[in-house]
């Protein structure tokens, strides 16, 4: 199926979960936050996180500005 | 005696916030927030690069003792897109402390103050203590008081110009009605300007430009720091009236 990740898209098999897509991509979990479809999903729920085909995800991060 | 700065539950010690853009390198920041003795530092929130991991900035702000992150929703154009940053930020930094701004035009950056009232109505009822970017508006102000905003922070003048305070008499008007803390954010240059800002009753600055591109941004920080306390000691001591004519401080006959 194909999942946009930060605005790119990327195929995957269908059983792939938003665990294994952060773990592929090295996203440090502590400092990272996850939009899917537009929704903040909370940090205790990524394994209950049921992906489709369309599905925007945004790996969120906090970096400098003032 | 004590004279803490109080934004909603929070107590600090120092009235000088600080941002972290434009800093040449981590280390050159680290070391100024460090010099700066600041307790609130403000981050913006970006889409993780997997190609450049490391540019998240969290890991080494942590490593300052007494410092809270506040995120702010710099890139939101919208209430809709500012409450979404927020909520993502706070997944991160599992704290309530929020910088809302909302500024739509890339070139003037002034905040947009509809879409900022109504994302801190939103921001504020899910729990968030909101400081909000804002015009110089002493209406506004109130407004964003009333819907519970833990301070407000009008802008000196516009975003990284160094203009200084082009806002001084609508400052002053904000500051004579405000009951939370009034904070300076954006447009100063010189320590002499948040000396100004605090002398006249705001309740703390926020600077970043004027330290981070600065020609030595770790003194700059020192700099600002002092002129910050300076400042606020001359508004607790209370500044001598001023008048239109002199007044002597010496007898004015002649003494023989």
């Amino acid at each position: 199926m194909n999942i946009f990740i930060n605005g790119k898209e990327h195929q995957y098999n269908d059983d792939v979960s938003l665990l294994d897509i952060m773990k592929e991509l090295n996203i440090p979990h502590k400092r990272t936050a996850v939009i899917i479809n537009e929704e903040v999903i909370s940090k205790n729920s990524y394994q209950n996180v049921k992906l489709k085909n369309g599905d925007k995800i945004d790996f969120i991060v906090l970096a400098s500005g003032g | 005696m004590s004279d803490k700065l109080i934004i909603g539950n929070f107590q600090f010690d120092s009235r000088l916030l600080m941002g972290t853009g434009k800093f040449a390198d981590n280390d050159i920041m680290i070391k100024s927030i460090i010099a700066s003795g600041a307790q609130i530092v403000t981050v913006s929130v970006r889409r993780f690069n997997p190609d450049n991991p490391s540019a998240d900035i969290l890991s080494p702000l942590l490593k300052i003792k007494n410092i809270h992150i506040m995120p702010n929703t710099s890139g939101a154009r919208t209430a809709e897109e500012a409450v979404k940053i927020a909520l993502a930020a706070r997944e991160i930094t599992d704290s309530s402390l929020l910088k809302l701004e909302i500024h739509p035009n890339p070139h003037h950056l002034m905040p947009d103050p509809i879409e900022t009232f109504k994302a801190a109505e939103k921001l504020v009822k899910e729990g968030f203590t909101v400081l909000p970017y804002m015009p110089a508006d002493p209406v506004l102000a109130k407004r964003l008081e009333d819907v519970g905003c833990s301070a407000v922070m009008p802008l000196g003048s516009a975003i990284g110009s160094g203009q200084g305070l082009r806002t001084y008499e609508l400052l002053r008007i904000i500051i004579a009605y405000a009951t939370v803390p009034v904070i300076v954010d954006a447009g100063l240059r010189s320590p002499s300007d948040a000396a100004i800002a605090m002398e006249m009753g705001c309740d703390a600055v926020l600077v970043n430009s004027a330290i981070a591109i600065a020609e030595n941004p770790e003194e700059m920080a020192k700099a600002f720091s002092e002129a910050v306390i300076a400042g606020r000691r001359a508004y607790k001591a209370g500044l001598m009236p001023s008048t239109n004519g002199a007044s002597p401080t010496s007898p004015i006959e002649p003494p023989f």
